[in-house]
């Protein structure tokens, strides 16, 4: 090692700008994630619960449906393109909500328009199990 | 009788300048960074940040990638394994010898 070797003093000093770049990133990572899977969780919980009240109504079903996908366009090229840094993690996080809440939520709208057109039974606690995943995705990247 | 090694030889050479110390302590909380998050972070201009970044490229430490946001281009740093690993390892030496 040819760079002076630091004192226990400095060495201590190191180790706390190192603790302070950390909170730097903690504290700049996430937040548009974070935002965008609330989002899209109550985006979703309205949208499922709007299904269910509005029965066999198409014409309500397709003004639903386009608020809904205004919502995720909103959403999505407000809140995802800017991000600077990401947590370790963040992908399989990341990954992990998004490919749940997919699933979900096409089962929702597969048994929701084919079978249970109509039933508010359905459709309230499809909502809520959909948005679930989003939810607890925007929970694990607060707490990363 | 064996003594146990000074901390100072689990110091490492490449991480141990402070521009770049700073580098890699930001990358090492992320997964990766955009160089103009690194560049604010840790407070230092383009052109001193893109020399430390190639000595830290040249050493193996990170991996760089450009692209583009729509139309901007964009540069990401993230630190590879064994970047993370040196790091890990010159942090516990430096807390060694901080006695904390």
């Amino acid at each position: 090692m040819t760079a002076p070797l630091p004192t226990p003093h400095e060495a201590a000093g190191l180790v706390a700008t190192a603790d302070r770049l950390e909170a730097a990133v903690r504290g700049a990572a996430g937040w548009r994630y974070i935002a965008w899977l609330t989002g899209m969780s109550v985006a979703t919980l309205q949208y499922g619960a709007a299904l269910g009240v509005a029965g066999t109504d198409d014409r309500s079903g397709l003004v639903l449906s386009a608020a809904f996908g205004a919502c995720v366009a909103l959403l999505s090229l407000t809140l995802l393109p800017g991000a600077r840094v990401n947590r370790p993690g963040f992908g399989a996080r990341w990954a992990r909500a998004v490919v749940t809440w997919g699933l979900l939520f096409a089962a929702m709208m597969v048994l929701g328009l084919l079978v249970f057109r109509g039933e508010l039974g359905f459709w309230l606690p499809a909502a809520v199990l959909s948005a679930l995943p989003l939810a607890l995705g925007a929970r694990a990247e607060s707490r990363a | 009788m064996s003594a146990e090694p000074h901390p100072r030889h689990r110091l490492d050479e490449v991480v141990h300048q402070p521009v770049r110390f700073s580098i890699v302590a930001t990358l090492a909380a992320s997964a990766d960074a955009e160089f103009s998050f690194v560049r604010d972070t840790v407070q230092v201009s383009d052109s001193v940040l893109s020399k430390q970044v190639a000595v830290l490229e040249g050493a193996g430490y990170i991996h760089v990638t450009k692209g583009y946001v729509g139309k901007r281009p964009r540069t990401w740093l993230r630190l590879t394994d064994a970047g993370r690993a040196a790091f890990t390892a010159h942090l516990e030496a430096l807390r060694a010898i901080a006695g904390t």
